[in-house]
């Protein structure tokens, strides 16, 4: 009598196992297995920051004879792409021909163009302490200085380069 | 007590004797052996699973029009059972009510430690398919860059992006 129970049970079992066997396996074939994502999350920090970016970094003003002039109205276009507004500062160096030089000063800069001749501020001398200009240039302006040069008399002949330099404080 | 010990002899005795009958029994009933099988079965999917390297990218600080150049890896693992397409978008950068385009980050399936050279990603919903096959077990790494636009639209802030990788097969 035991032996019969145990034998039913058994033939239960597997009929039970066989059922729940072919019910799954349609149903895991039915499963569409197709895209597997997954997510990267960058971060990165954008400063309070103003920048210079200048629309020429050379300015020529050419043949310029003694006691001459060059107009001031060579442009310089200022553009602060930073995101906040920012003082501009300038200075610059002496004008240098080999053994030869004349003052920085003799550089004049306005933000208004003077065709005419050399009207404007004088340049003031690199020494770490730039000249705020006490202009404002906002986010996204641009803001054009414009320059212009007087030769001494009796200066010696020659090519002269001097650097001015632009910068945007905030 | 002489009661009790009589009783637990008889107990002891009544043992034996059924003990004695019963192994003699046991030993001549055949046991006969039952069989039966099962067959079980089971279906292993095709899949292509992604395994990601790593799920942080910190671009770090790039000022306005500025940029990190498309060379921080993210390195792809296909742990599937088939050769799947990468494909990949992302949402665009915002930090707080200010925002710029998904567009401007740039990956690449190589390195550009020079600037943000490679393609531009594409907003989520307009997945791109890369093209890039990865096969099964098999890792692709993809280098991102970012460029920040000017100080106009991209005020200061800390600007997070979701970049979804995905494997399609």
């Amino acid at each position: 009598m035991a032996m019969t129970n145990i034998k039913q049970c058994i033939a239960l079992l597997a009929l039970s196992i066989t059922i729940a066997a072919a019910l799954i396996v349609p149903e895991l074939g039915g499963i569409a297995f197709a895209n597997y994502s997954n997510t990267v999350t960058a971060t990165l920090n954008v400063p309070a920051i103003c920048t210079v970016a200048l629309s020429t970094t050379l300015v020529n003003f050419g043949s310029v004879p003694i006691t001459g002039n060059a107009p001031t109205a060579n442009a310089v276009g200022d553009t602060n792409d930073g995101n906040i507004a920012s003082n501009i500062l300038l200075d610059g160096t002496n004008w240098i021909s080999g053994g030869s030089n004349f003052f920085v000063s003799n550089t004049i800069w306005d933000f208004t163009t003077h065709a005419g001749g050399v009207k404007g501020n004088t340049l003031g001398l690199a020494t770490g302490n730039l000249v705020d200009t006490q202009n404002v240039i906002g986010i996204g302006q641009l803001v054009n200085l414009f320059f212009g040069t007087q030769v001494p008399s009796q200066q010696a002949a020659g090519t002269y380069t001097q650097t001015i330099t632009i910068e945007n404080l905030c | 007590m002489k009661v009790q010990k009589q009783r637990l002899a008889i107990i002891t005795v009544t043992i034996c004797i059924l003990a004695g009958l019963l192994a003699p029994s046991l030993s001549n009933i055949a046991f006969a052996l039952s069989q039966n099988s099962v067959t079980a079965s089971v279906v292993v999917p095709t899949n292509c699973i992604t395994q990601l390297s790593n799920t942080l990218i910190n671009f770090g600080v790039i000022n306005p029009l500025g940029n990190a150049p498309t060379a921080n890896a993210v390195l792809d693992t296909n742990e599937g059972n088939v050769a799947a397409f990468i494909l990949l978008d992302g949402t665009n950068w915002v930090s707080g009510g200010n925002s710029f385009p998904v567009t401007n980050t740039i990956w690449d399936f190589s390195t550009h430690a020079g600037g943000v050279s490679g393609n531009a990603l594409q907003l989520l919903g307009a997945v791109t398919n890369t093209a890039n096959i990865i096969g099964s077990g098999v890792n692709n790494i993809l280098y991102f860059g970012a460029l920040v636009n000017n100080g106009i639209t991209q005020p200061a802030g800390t600007y997070t992006q979701t970049i979804t990788i995905e494997n399609e097969c």
